[in-house]
C-alpha cells in the first residue's frame, strides 16, 4: 500500500487547489449559502468542463474512467475550500452506483448528462431523525403492474430542489433484508412534496414526502456493489467522501490557525510564539494527520473495489471527532475573531457539525465497525 | 508553425510573506519548509498565448512546446503547461544551472530551442518572479538572432506576421513583426486556462526530453555568472504616523487631503 501520490494525482491537486483558491473563495462560500440553490450555476460549468464531474465515470460515457483514489485527492481539495454544490451526491455516489448497479440504457441515458454536469443527482438514502439503519421504515416499495410504487418519505436529501435524478431507498415488501435502491427521475417526482429543512452547513435540504410514485420495472438497481448490498456501499462512499472533504477542511483551518497565531501580537509578541498556543496547533496537526490517513485508506480500499467496511467506518469516526476538536481548538486560538459572522472560522465549524451527521454518525460507524470486528 | 515557451520553476511568489526569508550571510534566499516551487506566472501567460494561438487555427498544424533550464525540477510543477495542453516538455537540466544568471540562461535556452529544430515563435513570460530581471527573453532573442517584441496583451498570427498588441502604462501599441520573433508575454494577456482532467492525464502520460549541456555544445564552466551577487536583504519597512489636525472635521479633512495631493498618492 503506497500513499504518496502519483505525479497525475499530484498535478490533479495543484490544479484543483488554485482552481478551487480562485473560483470557490470564502465570499463565493457565504454567497452559495444563502442563495436557493445553494451553488452558482456557472461555477458548476466549470467544474464540469474542467472532467471533475466525470471523474469516475467510465470513458465510454463520457467520463475521464479515473479511481477513487484519485477522486480522493480532488474531494480533500473541494472540501478544503468548503466548495458549494452536489459534487459528492453526483459525481461520487451517483456516479459509482449508476456505474455499477444501473442497466445499460440508464448508463447512456445518465452518465454522459453527469459527465457534462447538465444532470444532478440526489441520493435520498434517510430515515426519519436522521437514522442510517437500512431497515428503518420510511419508505415502502410495493411492487405493482407496471413496476414499483414507493410511498413514504426521505429526510435529509441535499439538494433535491435541483436533481434531475433521484436515488431512492425503499423496502421491500415480505423482504426482512436489506432495503432497495430505485432511480427516480425528476418527472416521476411530480407528484412528490419538497420541504426545506433547517441545517447548519448551509447547503439546501429536503424531506421528501411521496404518496405512491410509479416507477418503472427496471427502476431498481442491481442489488449488489462491490460485493455489499448497493445501499450499504453508496453510504458508505459517502462517508468516506466526507471523511475526504472533512481532512481538506481541517487542513485548511489548521492552516488559517497557524497563520493567525504566528501573525497576531500580544504582549509584544506572536501569540504562536507561547508554548500553550504551540501545543494546540500541534495537537490540531497530530489529529489531522492521523485522521487523514484513515480517509486516504479507506479510499485506497474502495478503489480497489474491495468491501472497506472497517476502513470506512474508522475513517468516518476518526474524522467524526478531528474535525470537530480541530475546529473547537482553532475557535480557542483565534479568540474573540473566530467568533464573529464576518471571520470565515464558522464556515468551517457549522460544516463540520452536518458533515459529522450525514452519511452516518458516530454512533452509526460505530455499529457498523463493531459489527465488522465480530462484537 | 512551431512555438517554444520558455518557461522558469521558481519558488511560489505566493508564499506568506511571514514566512519568507534571506540567508543574508550567504546571500540567497530561504525557501520556507514545505513550500513547493511552482512554473513562472508570467510563462504560464506565455503558454496559454501559445494556446490560444492553437486554438485559433482550429488545434491543426501548430504544434506548442515547452522549454526550461534550471536544477532539481519537480515533474508534477514542470508538467503543468503540458496538463494545460502542450505538446511536449524539453528540460535541460543541470547542476550548473542553479546558480546560472540570466545571460547563461538565454544561452541554454537558446541552445536548446535551435537543438530541436526551426520555430516560428518563441514565446517568454515578462519577467520571472525570482528575480524579476526581465532579460532572460532578450538574451534568447539576442543568442538566437531574432527580433524582441516584449509586453504583448494580444497576439495574432498571419501571412507569416505576428501582429502584436503591447500594454503600456496608460498605452496599447500595435506593432507587426515578421516571423520568427522572440515575444514576451504579460499578464493582459488573460489568465491560463485550468488544466482538464484529460490534460491532467495527458501530462501523466507524457515523459519530458531530457537535454544534457553537452548536447547543446556547452561547457559548464561557460555558465560562471558576470554579475556578482554582493547583498541580499530584506529592505526595511519605516512606518511613520503623521497626525493631521484641523480646526475641525471639515478642515482636518481639507488639511489630509492636501498632504496626500503632496505625496501624489490622490
Amino acid at each position: 500500500m503506497d500513499f504518496s501520490l502519483t505525479e497525475t494525482q499530484e498535478l490533479l491537486r495543484k490544479s484543483a487547489r488554485a482552481f478551487l483558491a480562485e473560483r470557490a473563495t470564502p465570499s463565493h462560500v457565504r454567497h452559495a449559502a444563502t442563495s436557493e440553490r445553494g451553488y452558482n450555476n456557472e461555477f458548476w460549468r466549470d467544474v464540469a468542463g474542467l472532467g471533475w464531474t466525470g471523474l469516475i465515470i467510465p470513458e465510454r460515457y463520457g467520463g475521464a474512467g479515473m479511481t477513487f483514489a484519485d477522486m480522493a485527492v480532488l474531494l480533500e481539495e473541494w472540501g478544503a475550500a468548503l466548495a458549494p454544490g452536489p459534487f459528492v451526491e453526483t459525481a461520487v455516489i451517483g456516479a459509482a452506483a449508476i456505474t455499477s448497479c444501473a442497466n445499460e440504457e440508464q448508463k447512456r441515458e445518465y452518465l454522459p448528462r453527469m459527465a457534462e454536469g447538465s444532470l444532478i443527482v440526489a441520493p435520498a438514502l434517510l430515515g426519519e431523525a436522521g437514522d442510517w439503519s437500512l431497515s428503518s421504515a420510511g419508505m415502502a416499495a410495493s411492487v405493482t403492474q407496471g413496476g414499483w410504487a414507493l410511498r413514504g418519505a426521505r429526510h435529509f436529501v441535499n439538494y433535491a430542489d435541483s436533481a434531475g435524478l433521484f436515488i431512492m431507498s425503499g423496502t421491500l415488501p415480505g423482504v426482512n433484508g436489506p432495503a432497495g435502491a430505485f432511480l427516480a427521475p425528476r418527472p416521476v417526482m411530480e407528484l412528490a412534496s419538497f420541504t426545506r429543512m433547517a441545517t447548519a452547513g448551509g447547503v439546501p435540504t429536503f424531506k421528501i414526502e411521496m404518496a405512491g410514485a410509479s416507477l418503472p420495472a427496471d427502476a431498481r438497481l442491481e442489488t449488489q456493489m462491490d460485493g455489499l448490498p448497493v445501499l450499504d456501499r453508496m453510504i458508505q462512499m459517502g462517508a468516506v467522501a466526507r471523511s475526504l472533504q472533512m481532512a481538506g477542511a481541517a487542513r485548511r483551518v489548521l492552516e488559517l490557525t497557524v497563520q493567525y497565531v504566528s501573525g497576531r501580537k500580544q504582549f509584544g509578541r506572536p501569540v504562536g510564539s507561547f508554548q500553550a498556543v504551540q501545543h494546540k496547533c500541534a495537537d490540531m496537526a497530530v489529529l489531522l494527520q492521523g485522521a487523514r490517513h484513515t480517509a486516504y485508506r479507506a479510499a485506497w480500499a474502495i478503489s480497489e473495489g474491495r468491501p472497506a467496511v472497517r476502513e470506512a467506518a474508522i475513517a468516518k469516526l476518526s474524522m467524526n471527532e478531528a474535525l470537530s476538536q480541530i475546529c473547537s481548538t482553532a475557535h480557542q486560538c483565534f479568540g474573540a475573531i473566530g467568533f464573529t459572522w464576518e471571520h470565515d472560522l464558522h464556515l468551517f465549524t457549522r460544516r463540520a457539525v452536518a458533515w459529522r451527521a450525514e452519511y452516518g454518525d458516530t454512533p452509526y460507524h460505530r455499529g457498523a465497525l463493531a459489527n465488522a470486528l465480530g462484537l | 508553425m512551431r512555438i517554444a515557451i520558455c518557461a522558469r520553476q521558481v519558488l511560489d511568489p505566493e508564499v506568506p510573506p511571514s514566512q519568507f526569508k534571506v540567508d543574508e550571510a550567504a546571500r540567497r534566499v530561504v525557501p520556507p519548509p514545505g513550500a513547493a516551487p511552482v512554473v513562472n506566472g508570467f510563462d504560464l501567460n506565455a503558454v496559454e498565448a501559445g494556446l490560444r494561438i492553437r486554438d485559433a487555427a482550429g488545434g491543426q498544424g501548430v504544434e506548442v512546446n515547452v522549454f526550461s533550464a534550471g536544477s532539481g525540477f519537480v515533474m508534477d510543477v514542470m508538467k503543468k503547461p503540458l496538463s494545460m495542453g502542450a505538446d511536449r516538455l524539453v528540460l535541460v537540466d543541470d547542476p550548473a544551472l542553479a546558480s546560472a544568471d540570466a545571460t547563461a540562461t538565454a544561452r541554454v535556452l537558446a541552445g536548446a530551442v535551435k537543438l530541436d529544430g526551426t520555430y516560428d515563435l518563441i514565446l517568454c513570460g515578462r519577467q520571472a518572479s525570482d528575480w524579476d530581471q526581465a532579460l532572460v527573453p532578450i538574451g534568447v532573442a539576442e543568442f538566437l538572432g531574432l527580433p524582441c517584441v516584449t509586453l504583448a496583451r494580444l497576439i495574432t498570427v498571419k501571412d507569416g506576421k505576428a501582429r502584436i498588441e503591447r500594454t503600456l502604462p496608460g498605452l496599447v501599441q500595435t506593432v507587426e513583426v515578421p516571423l520568427p520573433v522572440v515575444i514576451t508575454v504579460s499578464n493582459e494577456l488573460g489568465e491560463p486556462r485550468y488544466p482538464t482532467l484529460r490534460g491532467i492525464m495527458a501530462a501523466g502520460r507524457k515523459q519530458p526530453v531530457m537535454v544534457k549541456l553537452a548536447d547543446l555544445g556547452i561547457d559548464a564552466a561557460d555558465l560562471v555568472p558576470k554579475m556578482t551577487l554582493t547583498r541580499l536583504s530584506v529592505p526595511e519597512k519605516r512606518r511613520t504616523v503623521e497626525i493631521i489636525q484641523g480646526q475641525d472635521d471639515a478642515d482636518s479633512g481639507r488639511l489630509l487631503a492636501r498632504r496626500l495631493r503632496e505625496e501624489k498618492l490622490i
